[in-house]
């Protein structure tokens, strides 16, 4: 599903943020990407999606070539990704609804019952079925995630990125976050999470991949 | 904390069966949810009407920052309506010259001359090739005249004999009335025998119609000045717009919109602010029109005309309202594309 070869990133300024990584994550399969803050887990998380493009090396995202990927191409391949991101970025001025609604309203491909739909089904799959006309702010932090991830999956991709999920939740929660993660892995889907938290990482018992200043130790 | 479990508790639609209806084809599933993509047919509709909520999207957003939106608009209205009124000026002073140059020509003829002689004169100008027209006023219609118009009644009736001569109004042909023609006619008329003075302002209406061109040319300059104050003031307020939704540009990009879905509320909103722009623009105009047009007609009737201001006809106003809808499209569409940029690049 993902493939890095020989993959490096370097900043302007000259600061290396990834040296020469290489790995290859199996359609299908659960992966962790674990190291300290600045290991650059998120930069490596960020080449798939092409919110970054790698200085040197090879990406192949689904056996595609992500170098022959123009800039009009990246919102093609960005639908294929559900992403979820440590600050949930969700759009504090729409509701829940809205929000989950937006990877289907940005395609244009859908008339507005077929998105209620979709959407339900999403939140009713993260628990929230209750809150869809709450507006984000007034939800909790757990809560809040469960929304980001309904919304990365509420079109169907078959690839989960995951960017530090739990990092502002406590122990409970993350447990619950990764336990969602591991059903949706289970029908098939390709999860990738990066965590700095090693504790609950080792408990998940998925292969895992360690980053350490810009090089994969393990 | 019951809630938050819910999360991991079974659901109504199972996981597997929340991603499988992804993958069979439409019209396979039985169940009661169905999803799939739209067909090309419905695709289209759906995109019309997307556009038309991008269009009161937009709407609502300027609604929503009422006080931009109005400085905007009564910006580009105030500027707009500069040219706008330049246009309209020159277009009434051109009427007004338009009139005079259908003008007669007046021939004061001597003191003195008789009636016969008079009429053969009138014969003459008449037979002229040039002339469409010629009129005679006696001394005693024109003494009738200005006593009416001018209420010297005393005065005039105090003279033993009226002291106004015989007036020919000489009408030219229309083929004459160009610069060059007039002048050679009114030099001959003032040469022919009896005739004491030929009178047609020529040189002042050559240079009123220099003046004019000297105006519509400013007005040009004018003009694309102020259109490009608009662009600014259009692009200025799209860029505080973009500014203000950066995170939600940033969020959509991140999953999986193209860049013309970002830019249409921004097209639209300045779509708007042209429109409504221009609309201010046409109605300080008029404001304008209708706080000079009764002083005008006073003046226009001191001179003894019936002329009346004239404002923009509706092809004028189409004009100016679609001129100020596309430098809104276009300030926001300069606008959009680089900002956008620097937000990809950022």
């Amino acid at each position: 599903m993902i493939q890095l070869s020989n993959v490096s990133k370097r900043f302007e300024g000259g600061y290396d943020a990834l040296h020469n990584i290489s790995f290859h994550v199996r359609r299908g399969e659960m992966l962790f990407l674990t190291g300290h803050s600045g290991a650059g887990k998120s930069t490596l998380l960020k080449l798939i999606p092409l919110i970054e493009r790698p200085t040197s090396g090879q990406i192949r995202v689904n056996d595609r070539n992500l170098g022959r990927f123009g800039r009009r191409d990246v919102p093609l391949l960005r639908r294929e990704i559900g992403m979820i991101f440590q600050n949930y970025r969700l759009l504090d001025d729409r509701s829940v609804f809205d929000n989950v609604a937006l990877p289907l309203v940005v395609t244009g491909a859908y008339v507005r019952r077929e998105v209620g739909r979709r959407v339900r089904a999403a939140l009713d799959k993260v628990g929230l079925l209750d809150r869809e006309k709450s507006m984000p702010r007034t939800l909790s932090g757990g809560e809040q995630q469960r929304v980001g991830i309904a919304r990365a999956i509420v079109h169907r991709p078959p690839l989960l990125l995951a960017d530090e999920p739990t990092g502002n939740l406590d122990p409970v929660l993350s447990r619950e976050i990764m336990i969602l993660f591991e059903q949706f892995n289970q029908v098939g889907i390709t999860v990738l999470v990066a965590s700095h938290d090693v504790k609950l990482v080792a408990e998940m018992g998925y292969r895992t991949l360690t980053l350490h200043r810009g090089r994969l130790v393990g | 904390m019951a809630d938050e479990t819910s999360a991991t508790r079974g659901s109504e639609l199972s996981t597997a069966r929340f991603f499988e209806l992804n993958k069979r084809p439409a019209g396979e599933e039985s169940g009661a949810v169905r999803f799939r993509p739209a067909g090309l047919r419905l695709r289209i509709r759906i995109y019309v009407r997307r556009h038309f909520q991008a269009l009161f999207l937009s709407l609502g957003q300027l609604w929503r920052s009422p006080l931009a939106a109005f400085m905007a608009m009564t910006a580009i209205g105030i500027t707009l309506c500069l040219p706008a009124g330049v246009v309209v000026f020159l277009f009434n002073v051109e009427q007004l010259t338009g009139g005079w140059r259908n003008a007669s020509i007046s021939l004061f003829l001597e003191q003195g001359v008789t009636k016969t002689q008079v009429a053969q004169l009138h014969d003459q100008l008449a037979r002229m090739p040039e002339i469409r027209h010629v009129a005679t006023i006696t001394p005693d219609d024109a003494l009738a005249e200005v006593q009416q118009l001018t209420g010297f009644d005393d005065v005039l009736s105090a003279l033993d004999k009226n002291p106004l001569p015989y007036v020919l109004v000489v009408d030219p042909a229309d083929g004459s009335v160009q610069p060059g023609v007039l002048r050679d006619l009114v030099e001959r008329l003032k040469a022919l025998q009896n005739v004491d003075l030929a009178q047609f302002d020529m040189q002042w209406l050559e240079r009123l119609q220099a003046m004019i061109d000297i105006a519509r040319r400013a007005l040009f300059i004018l003009a694309g000045l102020l259109g490009v104050a608009v662009l600014v003031t259009v692009g200025n307020t799209t860029r505080l717009a973009i500014e203000h939704r950066r995170d939600e540009i940033e969020i959509t990009k991140l999953i999986g919109a193209k860049s013309a879905f970002i830019r249409r509320p921004f097209l639209y909103s300045g779509f708007w602010l042209g429109l409504m722009g221009g609309a201010v623009a046409w109605l300080l105009t008029y404001v304008g029109y209708a706080a000079l047009s009764d002083p005008v007609l006073r003046l226009a009737a001191l001179y003894k005309s019936d002329y009346g201001l004239q404002f923009m006809d509706w092809r004028a106003s189409t004009l100016l309202i679609g001129v100020s809808v596309l430098l809104g499209l276009v300030g926001a569409w300069l606008a959009v594309g680089k900002h956008l940029r620097d937000i990809e690049r950022a």
